[in-house]
């Protein structure tokens, strides 16, 4: 389950990490990349894709 | 093994890339019933519905810190030297946990507080005996004067309140709904009338916007920001500092009466400038206020995006029309549609597409 998630997780993330990006080069006065939430999702982020470099990289070995 | 093949190219996220290799070669070690199951909707609709969980997460994001209006004011700290205005007593009254004046600030209030007869004799000759003097575009009364001019040049429009104040307590700043707080906002006239305001502009949006927030000697937010930051002491001066320059501990000490994060500066030590810490340089519609002396201000609103009427300023002509106007200090406020010059409560400027509503405004009362 978790290995059919975590792609979509970092999928999704990374979009709303793009979005945040792109509009604070915009508007910084906003400080998207300040805000909290930005941060949390860089730790979900960080998080799923270290789990799943991880699995990939079993994978390989074992492939 | 056809099936196999077709089963590969349609299940893209497969949980197992390598068994996928396996089913194109025909070397499959998964059983056909789990394959079957595990055939899904098609790549593309895959992709689809994740950019729409992403989009629905963003939106969720901008509702509940953007739209959803939301009281900020809970850490409402008044400042040492506070000038005392019916805001400040209102600001008081109404944040949670507001401690009260220690000593030390009340004697920095009598130090700080400028004498209050000093401007009123200073500019005398700028204010009446008593009476309201009005016209279209000024009013002179006993405690302030504004003088709206009005100037066509070059394809832009723009307007310039001169103002006089006999005390610092006529120069204020209020909130949308009197309320400190992000998705609340109104039109800068709607909002200057409700305060019977003589002349009022938008301010930084600092409800939308992050960074210090300080309005009538009440701190609002005490994160700082990478914009530059424009301040009004107690004593009627104004400057402009960089992020680098600006001390906010230290500063908070020295009777602050009014902080805006927004800018960026547009005079530094009196002089034009043709580096900004901005990221929108181009021509737009914009909002400053300038600093001659202690007393003596001007508020100034650019008309743009209206080709024919007005194009609007970058911020470099900005800096030049605020050193042309004789400014010492000047600071560029949020502008596009957010600029408005509202006069005795009516809209005075012709903003791009109506306006747009704002969190708060700077203006002067005579009361």
């Amino acid at each position: 389950m978790i290995k059919r998630l975590l792609p979509h997780l970092c999928f999704i993330i990374s979009l709303m990490m793009l979005t945040f990006y792109v509009v604070d080069i915009f508007n910084p006065g906003m400080d998207f990349l300040g805000n909290d939430i930005f941060k949390i999702l860089l730790l979900i982020y960080g998080v799923a894709t270290a789990v799943l470099s991880s699995i990939m990289i079993v994978r390989q070995r074992k492939s | 093994m056809q099936n196999n093949n077709q089963r590969g190219r349609n299940n893209f996220f497969d949980d197992d890339p390598y068994e996928r290799k396996r089913s194109l070669s025909g070397y499959s070690r998964k059983p056909a019933a789990k394959q079957k199951k595990s055939a899904g909707i098609p790549v593309v609709w895959v992709f689809v519905i994740d950019t729409a969980i992403a989009a629905l997460l963003l939106f969720i994001f901008s509702l509940y810190y953007f739209i959803i209006p939301r009281d900020m004011s809970q850490n409402a700290v008044v400042l040492p030297g506070a000038v005392q205005t019916q805001e400040t007593a209102r600001a008081t009254s109404s944040a949670q946990g507001v401690p009260s004046q220690s000593p030390e600030a009340a004697d920095t209030q009598t130090a700080a507080a400028p004498d209050a007869d000093s401007w009123r004799v200073k500019f005398a000759d700028k204010f009446t005996d008593g009476a309201v003097e009005k016209t279209e575009n000024s009013y002179k009364s006993a405690n302030v004067s504004v003088t709206i001019d009005k100037v066509q040049k070059d394809g832009v429009t723009y307007f310039v309140a001169d103002i006089y104040i006999a005390d610092i307590k006529y120069f204020r700043t209020a909130f949308a709904k009197d309320t400190f707080g992000s998705g609340i906002a109104d039109f800068t006239p709607d909002i200057a009338s409700q305060n019977n305001a003589v002349i009022a502009i938008n301010g930084d949006y600092c409800g939308l916007n992050k960074g210090i927030v300080v309005r009538n000697s009440v701190q609002y937010r005490d994160t700082k920001h990478t914009s530059d930051q424009f301040v009004l002491f107690n004593d009627g001066t104004m400057k402009a500092y960089s992020p680098d320059e600006f001390d906010y501990d230290t500063l908070k000490n020295q009777g602050l009466y009014q902080v805006w994060t927004f800018g960026p500066m547009l005079l530094k030590d009196g002089q034009p400038m043709e580096k900004f810490n901005c990221t929108v340089n181009p021509k737009n519609p914009r909002t400053a206020v300038g600093y001659y002396e202690p007393g003596h201000y001007c508020f100034v609103v650019v008309d743009g995006r209206q080709p024919g009427y007005s194009d609007g300023y970058s911020t470099k002509e900005m800096s030049q029309l605020m050193y042309s106007l004789n400014c010492k200090e000047a600071f560029n406020l949020d502008g596009g549609k957010s600029s408005e010059m509202a006069f005795e409560g009516a809209l005075y400027n012709k903003p791009f597409d109506g306006g747009r509503e704002t969190s708060d405004i700077l203006y002067i009362a005579d009361e």
